[in-house]
């Protein structure tokens, strides 16, 4: 049989210029047009760009291909190299974030150093954004730049720095519990950080979950047993982050306890209704705790949105209630003559009214105090309801349900089955749009205290009027107030204000900040199947970076010529990273700490310090190829 | 293994695969067909699909199968637009 | 034949789209090693054969090359491609996966996808990469970006007329080529077989199939991609630049009489992505999605969905009740219009496109004691808590395979199967 990977393999390439006597210290440079299907031919002339490289002295070959990134591409690039017609490479085609490390893989294959490598933007930078001549000459322009900056680069080799095998995870919910148990099966040191005494997090207030029907509180204690059997997991209940530092396998962090006045009867470990396991550990007073951690898992969560003031009635008419709350009360539901009762009294109507705080439109939704609108759907809400409204008809018969919907959005494994069986058990539907939502009041003299009146548009948008006991809004989820921490681990966030991947395929749970991971709803919306299939992708991630003892990160790191030096220290004025720079008679620069921003170059009034790959000469030259053409 | 694909032993395979062998002949048959008409027609001037099709009354869809065919392996090109249809004309050298 | 082979790896994947590379990557990155065993002749599943992807827009090449070429090159993972599954079984701590390699028809360590034999092939056939919308040889390589870069003969469409081994210039081709069995031994599974879509042709108010200008969404995938068949977007009856394009929602989903009761989870979202696209390199086209519900409940997808809105793309509220063909190989649709009263309206599109569900790819009956749930999709044993962990200890599912799921939901929770996995490794053996 045969395996499909990794042969070698010729292609048709024609040498331009083959400098053939030349021994390695003169610079043989590869440049690879990238056509990107035609997401940059269609705009750029890739072949124009081609012919005018080609005569650059120094360039060795040049190709074009339909896509770089494809195996005949990097091919083209590892046959060059190992034949020695190239001992530089220039790669043109999309932006570096995306195949960087595709074709620092391709070099290292062939045996060179992986930095002898720059890569131009001629799609995001070029024909996304402009068309015909002008962009075929900026390709053209930008190619030429990073040949002239491939003319400097040196080899290097990447920074490997000891990594702790402990993680910290933020957040002691579901997503929090199951990332924590991964890691811990993996042998790590485990520190689960909670602010409450509690873990279980929001879903110790649910009950029955769409679409399994199995219990949350049963899910919360499964995990819970497990976790409490692995002998490396930390529990800091009642505490929160209060510094942060460091960098990918050796952040140093602070964790702050207070004690706290909850039910303190409860003995450790048992499941407490609405709030979940009770870690008997409180502290009696403040206590400052500093760990030094490898990996950071966020899985801070959600809180459900809190409707306006009279928004559908709410905090104005009683019996106007949230789902959350309904959830909770509905847990001690009685049921007499096959209708509902709710602390105490008769629902022989109730009403759902979904997407409030959701799917909000610029223009049409009141935007919050702060000028918010929550523009996403909050994706767990519809099946949730009709759960909740199916549940009320399969054991209170006799009362009625009313369902302002706009979008039912059962899409998950089982949902669908949820809503035709609530349909077929007599919930009854109005669909409304977003510009016409339905208006909740008072009912002063009705049989009913509250009415309900909207424009349905399965009935061909008539009037409708439906009274009603008791409204339920479908209130949406947000993200837990965690700005501290965003500031202190200068977390990027999104528009929506949850935390922010990196990118939505290729780096789904990591943030920008290396060494950080995301978990669950503090991403985005997600119910509890895909809160823990991204906590355990979360896990996996953790796991490679950290299992071999070390992490490796890029050498674009500020270096000090010790000769030029004279430690004046501008550097380290301007520095904006803590601890990176250290004046002892000259700079000395933490090279795990660096970012390679590159600021202290611009100080150093001797020229002593330069970023790696990246040094002042480079960009001297690439500048003089942009004014040259 | 230099005579792996010798005439003998190729002869006693197309036995072997009679079925498949005729299926592609079949195959072959048809688009020596339509594209000898095609090309036929669009050698020397640039015409839309229909237009194709009407000249050599075979099916639009099944002309545009193989026009793009022609496309996708060098033989033809897209020209200027007719109305709501591209033109189609075969590149000089075939 | 000959003793079977028998190779040893940590983990067998089957599947090798998106949710198989990724789990592989996530396995070989935690140093087990891995086998990836693939029915086609390249990995990347479906979403290498799609346009550009919601809700960011990226080419689906540009970001589904990075992930196939990574596995392809990572020290721990191997390749399989036309790899048959014969029997999966799970035996005192050991999975056996037995497989047929299914011949290239040539020596895949000679062939250097020069693509000679495909030029000089005399037999052209439909593309069924491109959505038989145009054509291929008999002799070819996929598509440009597939992994392996190797040709392959399709045997049954072959006229062993000998060309191809006349042109090679490394004398690759042997038509004499035998399917070969082998057996993959490893300590745990992972199935990640995904999707197809379901039938065109099922639903006899839909003109089963026999309608022209009534495609596939896959189609219009094609149709919409870089290198698609026409290279830009026209209507396969005739060439005609469409003026009008209208997508049909839950055509095969949510629809208990074609068996296929749940929701497909991503079409809305495709068609949405669809008739952005259309609307850059077609700016006059009139686009309609005719619907029930919008599912655009992931991140990013409602303001998407509200873009669309903005945009100019009409969302029409209905039930199809038919589809006909009408004047000049136009398309007529007939619907309830909810919001005009519900009065049975028709419309005429040039071209219309089926927004067809997902059904699974592959049934274990036969073949793997794994059980599958009412849906037919993989069963997951504790679908809340450890969503990837199957009926079978030591065995496996993420991706499509375990239910209709978009790209990002689908990598997610390759990344969990692989953790499961590497702990179910650390601890259980
Ligand atoms: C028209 C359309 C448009 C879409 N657009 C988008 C989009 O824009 N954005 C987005 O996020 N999602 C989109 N999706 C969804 C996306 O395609 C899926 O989420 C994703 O491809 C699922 O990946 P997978 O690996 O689970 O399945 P697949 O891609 O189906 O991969 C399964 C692989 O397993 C192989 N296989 C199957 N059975 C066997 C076997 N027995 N032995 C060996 N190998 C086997 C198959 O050949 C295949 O390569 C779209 C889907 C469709 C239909
Ligand atoms: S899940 Fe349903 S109720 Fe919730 S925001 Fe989305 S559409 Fe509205
Ligand atoms: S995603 Fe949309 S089109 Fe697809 S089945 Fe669900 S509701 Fe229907």
């Amino acid at each position: 049989m045969s395996k499909d990977n990794d042969k070698n393999k010729d292609d048709e390439a024609t040498d331009i210029n083959e400098n053939t006597d030349a021994n390695d210290t003169v610079e043989k440079i590869g440049v690879y047009i990238c056509h990107c299907g035609g997401n940059i031919s269609d705009h750029v002339d890739v072949e124009k760009v081609a012919e005018s490289v080609k005569n650059i002295p120094g360039v060795t070959k040049v190709h074009t291909n339909s896509f770089m990134c494809s195996d005949p591409g990097q091919e083209l690039i590892e046959k060059d190299i190992k034949s020695g017609s190239i001992n530089r490479v220039v790669v043109a085609s999309c932006a570096p974030s995306l195949h960087e490390s595709t074709f620092r893989g391709a070099i290292k294959r062939a045996d060179m150093n992986p930095f002898l490598y720059d890569h131009a933007n001629i799609r995001e930078q070029v024909s996304w954004v402009h068309d015909g001549e002008p962009a075929t000459a900026k390709a053209s322009i930008l190619v030429k730049s990073s040949i002239e900056k491939a003319r400097g680069l040196k080899a290097l080799d990447v920074l490997k720095v000891d990594a702790k095998k402990h993680v910290l995870i933020v957040g002691g919910g579901i997503a929090g519990m199951r990332s924590g148990l991964d890691l811990a099966k993996q042998g790590f040191e485990v520190a689960i950080l909670e602010k409450s005494p509690f873990l279980g997090g929001q879903a110790s207030k649910l009950s029955r979950l769409a679409p399994s029907y199995e219990y949350a509180k049963d899910l919360i204690v499964e995990l819970y047993t497990q976790l409490s059997k692995q002998n490396k997991v930390t529990f800091y209940t009642c505490a929160e982050m209060s510094s942060f530092k460091g960098y990918i396998g050796n952040f140093d962090v602070t964790l702050t306890r207070e004690p706290s006045d909850a039910v303190k009867s409860k003995s450790k470990g048992e499941f407490v209704e609405n709030r979940g396991i009770f870690i008997d550990n409180i502290p009696k007073e403040t206590e400052e705790i500093a760990i030094t951690i490898g990996a950071v898992v966020m899985a801070t969560g959600f809180k459900t949105y809190e409707p306006a003031e009279d928004e559908f009635g709410f905090n104005k008419l009683e019996p106007v209630t949230t789902l959350e709350q309904f959830i909770q009360d509905y847990k001690k539901a009685e049921t007499k003559k096959g209708i509902l009762y709710l602390n105490n009294k008769k629902i022989k109507r109730i009403a759902f009214i979904h997407c409030v705080g959701s799917r909000q439109i610029p223009g049409i939704h009141e935007p919050d105090k702060n000028g918010n609108l929550n523009e996403y759907c909050s994706r767990t809400c519809c099946s949730s309801t009709l759960q909740a409204a199916e549940r009320i008809k399969t054991t209170c018969p006799n009362t009625d349900v009313f369902d302002f919907y706009r979008d039912i959005r059962t899409y998950g494994r089982f949902q669908e089955d949820i809503y035709d069986s609530a349909s077929e058990k007599g919930v009854m539907f109005f669909r409304f749009e977003p510009d016409a939502q339905p208006e909740v009041t008072e009912n002063k003299n009705g049989k009913f205290p509250i009415s309900i009146k909207t424009k349905d548009v399965l009935t061909f948008n008539e009037e409708i009027e439906v009274d009603v006991d008791l409204v339920v809004l479908v209130t949406g989820i947000i993200p837990n107030d965690i700005s501290s921490m965003i500031n202190m681990m200068k977390l990027p966030v999104g528009t929506d204000k949850f935390l922010q991947e990196v990118h939505p395929k290729l780096r789904p749970v990591e943030v920008a900040n290396t060494g950080i991971l995301l978990a669950g709803t503090c991403q985005a919306p997600m119910d509890i199947t895909e809160s823990c299939a991204a906590a355990q992708a979360a896990s996996v991630k953790a796991t490679a970076l950290l299992y071999k003892g070390f992490v490796e990160l890029d050498p674009f790191v500020a270096q000090v010529d010790t000769e030029l030096c004279k430690g004046h220290g501008e550097c380290l004025k301007v520095c904006p990273v803590d601890n990176t720079i250290e004046i002892d008679k000259v700079a000395k620069v933490n090279p795990a700490l660096c970012t390679g921003c590159g600021i202290c170059t611009a100080v150093c009034p001797e020229n002593a310090i330069d970023v790696m790959g990246w040094s002042l000469k480079q960009y001297e030259k690439m500048v003089d190829a942009i004014l040259a053409a | 293994m230099k005579d792996k694909n010798n005439k003998e032993k190729l002869k006693s395979l197309r036995k072997q695969r009679e079925a498949f062998v005729k299926n592609a002949r079949e195959h072959i048959k048809i688009s020596t067909r339509l594209f000898k008409k095609i090309k036929a027609e669009i050698k020397d001037k640039a015409m839309t699909i229909p237009e194709i099709a009407k000249a050599i009354e075979e099916p639009s869809s099944q002309v545009l199968i193989y026009v793009s065919g022609l496309k996708k392996f060098g033989m033809a090109v897209e020209k200027e637009k007719d109305g709501d249809y591209f033109k189609y004309q075969l590149v000089a050298k075939n | 034949m000959n003793s079977r082979k028998k190779l040893n790896f940590d983990t067998v994947v089957i599947g090798g789209g998106i949710a198989g590379l990724q789990t592989a990557i996530d396995l070989g990155d935690q140093g087990f090693k891995v086998a990836i065993i693939e029915k086609d002749a390249t990995i990347g599943g479906t979403m290498i054969r799609l346009s550009k992807v919601f809700p960011t827009l990226d080419c689906a090449s540009c970001i589904t090359t990075p992930k196939m070429s990574e596995a392809a090159h990572h020290d721990n993972i191997t390749l399989f491609t036309m790899c048959t599954l014969n029997a999966l079984d799970k035996e005192s701590n050991k999975v056996t996966a037995s497989i047929t390699q299914q011949p290239r028809y040539l020596d895949p360590d000679k062939c250097i996808g020069c693509r000679q034999c495909e030029y000089n092939c005399p037999v052209y056939v439909l593309d069924e990469e491109q959505g038989d919308l145009t054509l291929r040889k008999a002799a070819y390589i996929p598509f440009s970006n597939a992994i392996p870069q190797l040709a392959l003969i399709d045997v049954e469409n072959c006229s062993l007329c000998g060309k191809c081994a006349k042109v090679c210039p490394t004398d690759a081709i042997d038509y004499f080529q035998e399917p070969e069995d082998f057996i993959i031994e490893a300590r745990t599974a992972v199935v990640t077989t995904g999707f197809n879509m379901t039938p065109a042709d099922q639903k006899k108010e839909y003109g089963q199939g026999k309608i022209e200008n009534v495609i596939t969404a896959l189609q219009m995938e094609r149709i919409l991609a870089p290198h698609g068949p026409y290279m830009r977007a026209l209507r396969p009856s005739d060439g005609k630049e469409p003026e009008s394009i209208a997508f049909i929602q839950c055509a095969g989903s949510r629809d208990k009489s074609l068996g296929v009761s749940y929701c497909s989870r991503v079409c809305c979202m495709y068609a949405i992505k669809q008739c952005m696209l259309l609307s850059g390199s077609l700016p006059l086209a009139d686009l309609t999605i005719y619907y029930m519900d919008i599912r655009a409940f992931g991140k990013g997808y409602e303001q998407f969905y509200q873009n669309a809105k903005a945009m100019g793309i009409e969302f029409v509220k209905s039930k199809i009740a038919s589809i006909s063909q009408g004047a000049d190989q136009s398309v007529a649709l007939k619907y309830e219009a909810q919001e005009e009263g519900g009065k049975l309206a028709t419309r005429e599109h040039d071209l219309v496109v089926l927004s067809l569900g997902i059904v699974p790819e592959w049934d274990p009956t036969g073949i793997c004691d794994i059980a599958k749930d009412t849906d037919q999709f993989i069963q997951c044993k504790m679908p809340k808590i450890a969503p990837t962990i199957t009926s079978i200890e030591g065995m496996f599912t993420a991706g499509v395979a375990s239910g209709p799921k978009d790209i990002v939901d689908t990598i997610a929770e390759s990344g969990a199967a692989a953790m499961e996995a590497g702990n179910y490794m650390k601890h259980y053996h």
